[in-house]
């Protein structure tokens, strides 16, 4: 007597790529619930840009992991953060972009319209910190705003950034780096618990070549996330 | 197998490899067929020359009815060959890979279910749509799935005999950004006593889950023939009637393979002609016009 | 799936091929059956006659099934598939050829052409 089948029946072959597609498409599921991490921070990146319908920018900054503190009192035991940066250079704007590597599937990019602000050199504030860059002798706890200029003038070489907040005047200075941009990074107001102190504030700006020649001095307002 | 191995083993090492005459059905069957090495098809191969050492037995047995079962036995293994013989053939047909891979897939295929339940997928904590009051696997009806499960927020859209509906649209203008299928499926305008009010709904599409299309509200712009600017959000004010945002872009609807959105204008310019949607963050990645005859449904 | 070479080339698997086309067989029954046909000419090593079946099977030309015999036990039968069929008449025709081949040779070459 004949056994009706419905499935064909299949070999041990057969089954074995059956198990195999269901346990991809399980494991789709399962990355799925997991946020859907992907491993590298530029594909994090570009994924942002695409949810965001941006085109792809070009990346000029990418900071890797970096361990900060909260926290701006030396002493103050505080948990440490791992986040990883990227700042993409569009058209005209900037997209700056952050993984909160400890909290699942929380990142953040932001903005910088360039059609706001006047001059050549364009700001982009990275409003966490970004100590690595700048070499070993940042002290890891030491947590800072950097803001990012960028479209600087051919020859530049290096330059020096000075914002007036309302206590005073916080002045950095900053190498060319690859990608042509400058990155001046303020340590931590101490009465500001904000990363974003230094939004709004007014600014100068001054580029220098090799020889140290001024080519550029720009004033301005530090751009404010929308 | 190697050569050495067979003097290890148990039963078999009084019998050297030419001296077959040793050998009785167990110890042939465990040579011929220990070259083979899942489990499961050395089983299946020893059962079936089992079944035909004992069909020679009986069969000998049989035709020489004197003959003690000892006697059968060592005759019928004599007649089957050199074991050694039988099992390099066989190891060479009878690969495990394959054997190894399915059990492989077995067990993977048990832990990602595991994996899941442990998850709590199955129990309907699903963290990928889960508690998001906004989530459906597919928008179905073409229309925003809101949060507040009022049936009216649906008919909105469609087309009724409310006399205070003025325009009903199925529109379908759609563009293609980053991968995402941008669409704006419908436009509802309704004359309500504070004014007019427009509502439409945008759907991103992308079979990539992993990149749903999000909207942002502070890019979207909303202009009229008039020049009127509508500013979308808390800046808009609110609605004298209940307190709400007078203008926003909301969430209308999340699934793994969509996401929605409505965008509502409660003091629309009863002279506007058409508006128009630009979004973007500097210049706009994509703008949708929308005529608005009154009249027609 | 490769086979041996020398088992292709062999003609055991053309004898059990052609076994099988008049019906399915389980092993032992192939033995008997080889061994009344040809009048007990026949007599392989009856353990050698199975990674002949095992190969042919992998390689499509064999299906099988299980049956239960009179005795209780579970007998595997062997059942010549299209694939199969195929094969056997291009063995049979290899056969015909090398058959005729060594008649040829045989009789002095009366039927081959002469060249002058």
């Amino acid at each position: 007597m004949k056994k009706l089948r419905f499935l064909p029946k299949l070999g041990r072959g057969g089954k074995t790529v059956r198990n195999l597609v269901l346990v991809a498409g399980l494991a789709l599921v399962i990355w799925a619930q997991y946020g859907c991490p992907l491993p590298t921070l530029e594909m994090k990146f570009r994924r942002m840009e695409r949810t965001y319908l941006l085109p792809p920018s070009e990346i000029v900054l990418s900071t890797g992991r970096i361990t900060v503190a909260h926290s701006h009192e030396p002493y103050d035991p505080v948990p440490k953060v791992t986040r990883e940066q990227v700042l993409g250079l569009g058209e005209d704007y900037a997209v700056a972009f952050w993984q909160h590597s400890s909290l699942r599937g929380a990142n953040e990019l932001v903005c910088w319209s360039f059609e706001e602000q006047e001059g050549q050199v364009k700001l982009a504030p990275l409003l966490h910190a970004v100590s690595d860059t700048r070499g070993e002798d940042w002290p890891e706890r030491e947590s800072c705003v950097a803001v990012a200029a960028l479209k600087l003038p051919d020859g530049t070489a290096r330059g020096e950034m000075i914002v007036e907040a309302q206590e005073g005047v916080y002045q950095e200075e900053s190498e060319v780096l690859e990608h042509d941009l400058c990155l001046f990074a303020f340590q931590s107001r101490l009465d500001a618990y904000s990363f974003d102190w230094v939004q709004g504030l007014p600014y100068t700006l001054r580029l220098y070549d090799e020889a140290g020649k001024l080519l550029l001095e720009q004033t301005g307002t530090v751009p404010v996330r929308a | 197998m190697k050569k050495d191995e067979k003097k290890k083993a148990g039963p078999l090492h009084e019998t050297g490899r030419s001296g077959q005459g040793g050998l009785n059905g167990f110890q042939w069957l465990y040579i011929a067929t220990r070259g083979i090495r899942f489990k499961p098809d050395r089983a299946a191969v020893r059962a079936e020359l089992a079944a035909h050492l004992e069909d020679k037995q009986a069969d000998l047995q049989r035709i020489f009815p004197e003959m003690s079962p000892e006697e059968a036995e060592r005759r019928a293994v004599e007649s089957m060959g050199d074991a050694w013989e039988v099992r390099k053939q066989l190891a060479k047909i009878h690969r495990p890979w394959l054997g190894y891979l399915w059990r492989l897939s077995k067990v993977l295929a048990v832990l990602a279910c595991l994996w899941l339940v442990g998850l709590g997928v199955f129990r309907g904590d699903d963290a990928y749509l889960g508690d998001n009051p906004y989530s459906e696997w597919w928008d179905m009806d073409d229309l925003p799935r809101t949060a507040v499960m009022g049936d009216d927020d649906d008919l909105r859209y469609l087309p009724g005999d409310d006399p205070d509906q003025l325009l009903a649209l199925e529109l379908g203008q759609t563009e293609h950004i980053a991968g995402q299928d941008v669409s704006l499926r419908r436009a509802a305008l309704w004359q309500e006593e504070d004014g007019l009010e427009l509502y439409l709904y945008l759907r991103i599409n992308t079979w990539r889950f992993w990149e749903r299309g999000l909207l942002r509200e502070e890019w979207m712009k909303v202009t009229d023939d008039r020049g009127n600017c509508y500013v979308l959000g808390v800046e808009s004010g609110k609605h004298p009637e209940d307190g709400s945002l007078m203008n926003a872009l909301t969430m209308g609807g999340l699934g793994p393979f969509h996401s929605g959105y409505e965008v509502y204008i409660r003091n629309l310019d009863p002279e506007a002609q058409w508006i128009r949607l630009d979004y973007g963050p500097t210049e706009p990645l994509f703008s949708f016009t929308v005529e608005l005859k009154e009249g027609e449904k | 799936m490769k086979l041996d070479k020398g088992l292709m080339a062999g003609s055991s698997t053309m004898l059990v091929l052609t076994l099988l086309e008049s019906g399915d067989m389980y092993g032992y029954q192939m033995i008997e059956e080889l061994s009344r046909r040809s009048n007990q000419v026949f007599q392989m090593q009856e353990g050698t006659l199975y990674p002949i079946l095992h190969t042919l099977e992998k390689g499509k030309y064999l299906s099988s099934y299980e049956q239960q015999a009179p005795t209780g036990r579970m007998r595997k039968y062997y059942k010549l598939t299209r694939k199969g069929r195929e094969l056997l008449t291009e063995k049979k025709s290899e056969w015909e050829k090398f058959h005729r081949g060594v008649e040829d040779v045989l009789s002095g070459g009366a039927n081959a052409l002469s060249f002058s």
